[in-house]
């Protein structure tokens, strides 16, 4: 039987996500970012962490979710990619939370394709449903045209009924 | 009336004013690449960190000035990291050779085509220089920085004879990092504009490459790389430099 999973959570919208906490090299109160202009809105621009300039990823719009229903401040997380740390604003960060691979199941089309693009899997937890990302899938962006590429009618991926 | 701020550019041998809301300072700075999801934007050339820990966005001028419709040309100076460009709209000016070879420079190096008295071309300093507009310029033959190919015709005793009797073609060229340059000429051809699809490798150090215009292989002159042959001293080609500086005494 395979160990726990740790998984850093953080929410978007009231929903619960997580990546691996391997992945996950820092949180940071928000930040002022500096715009890139005539980026694409899921690249709101870039940060200074530590004289190290990170490109910063709107994970909202990334995952096709709506725009904050939150009115908290964002925070910031910062995860480990092959291409170097990069910078994801959240709502809210959550706990860590040890998670057995044996309760993952697999992304349910209920899902956005922004959403289901980027979640290797689902796990129930007590009370609530996990998320858990890929990084390096969020950090992939589909095509130039950011944004719009997600928006394509049908992903065609009959998943098993659960 | 309100005073607007310009900030005075130069990229591409024109000059170009950028208005901003405000001047904060002229800084030494270290440009850090952007991260490539931002390449598609081509106006950055980067980024950097200032003193005070804000961010800056580096801009690339020459992007911003061709997206602006205020130089119409691709970058010309050979720019790195924009290889993929896949067309690029040049008016260039002709040139011709002695042996009829072809050759051309982007027009908006040129400043001015003129023809001197052979006679306004001076001596100095074991150059040759000419007065133009009160400023002192630099004379120089064009073959002279390129690698001759026809280097048994010019040590013969010379068709200078023929080629300089009273007037010299020239071509004023303007540099954005050396000093401007009056380059001698053999014979002006005119101006053409071409669409630049794919240049054919260089033939020679100081060609950016070879292309078809009127249908003839023409040379596209990599001009700053030219003028930065200038300023090197001549240990690439020492005898031929010796032989054409006596056989000018001897004129």
């Amino acid at each position: 039987m395979a160990a726990d999973q740790k998984y850093a959570t953080f929410y978007l919208n009231e929903i619960c996500f997580g990546v691996p906490i391997e992945k996950v090299q820092e949180v940071l109160e928000f930040q002022n970012i500096t715009p890139v202009p005539l980026s694409a809105p899921v690249l709101p621009g870039i940060i200074n962490l530590r004289g190290q300039i990170l490109t910063t990823f709107d994970l909202k719009t990334r995952l096709d979710l709506s725009e904050s229903e939150s009115s908290a401040q964002p925070m910031m997380i910062v995860v480990r990619t092959s291409e170097g740390p990069m910078n994801l604003i959240v709502d809210k960060i959550g706990s860590v939370v040890d998670v057995d691979p044996e309760q993952f199941e697999k992304p349910t089309e209920t899902l956005k394709a922004g959403a289901r693009a980027v979640t290797t899997h689902v796990c129930k937890l007590e009370g609530m449903l996990l998320l858990a990302l890929d990084t390096e899938r969020i950090i992939q962006l589909p095509g130039v045209s950011v944004g719009q590429a997600d928006r394509s009618p049908q992903r065609e991926e009959k998943l098993p009924v659960q | 009336m309100s005073a607007i701020n310009l900030v005075m550019v130069r990229t591409e041998g024109r000059q170009i004013a950028l208005q901003v809301d405000a001047v904060r300072s002229t800084e030494e700075i270290v440009i850090k690449p952007l991260d490539k999801r931002f390449k598609s934007i081509a106006l950055y050339s980067g980024a950097t960190v200032l003193g005070d820990g804000r961010v800056a966005l580096i801009l690339d001028i020459a992007a911003l000035a061709r997206r602006a419709g205020m130089i119409a040309t691709e970058r010309l100076s050979g720019g790195e990291g924009e290889t993929g460009s896949p067309k690029e709209k040049l008016t260039l000016l002709l040139l011709g050779g002695p042996d009829g070879e072809r050759m051309a420079t982007p027009l908006d190096r040129v400043q001015r085509l003129q023809e001197f008295d052979v006679s306004a071309k001076g001596p100095l300093a074991g150059k040759f220089v000419m007065q133009y507009r009160g400023e002192v310029l630099p004379v120089v033959e064009l073959a002279s920085l390129l690698d001759e190919r026809r280097s048994q015709r010019r040590s013969g005793e010379d068709s200078h004879q023929g080629e300089y009797t009273g007037k010299l073609s020239a071509v004023v060229a303007k540099s954005e990092k050396h000093k401007d340059v009056i380059m001698e000429v053999h014979k002006i051809l005119g101006i053409a504009k071409v669409e630049v699809d794919n240049l054919n490798p260089p033939s020679r150090p100081g060609v950016r490459g070879t292309l078809v215009v009127q249908e003839r292989v023409t040379e596209l002159l990599e001009m700053e790389a030219l003028f930065a042959r200038m300023e090197e001293p001549p240990v690439t080609e020492p005898e031929l430099v010796g032989a054409r500086a006596e056989s000018r005494h001897g004129r």
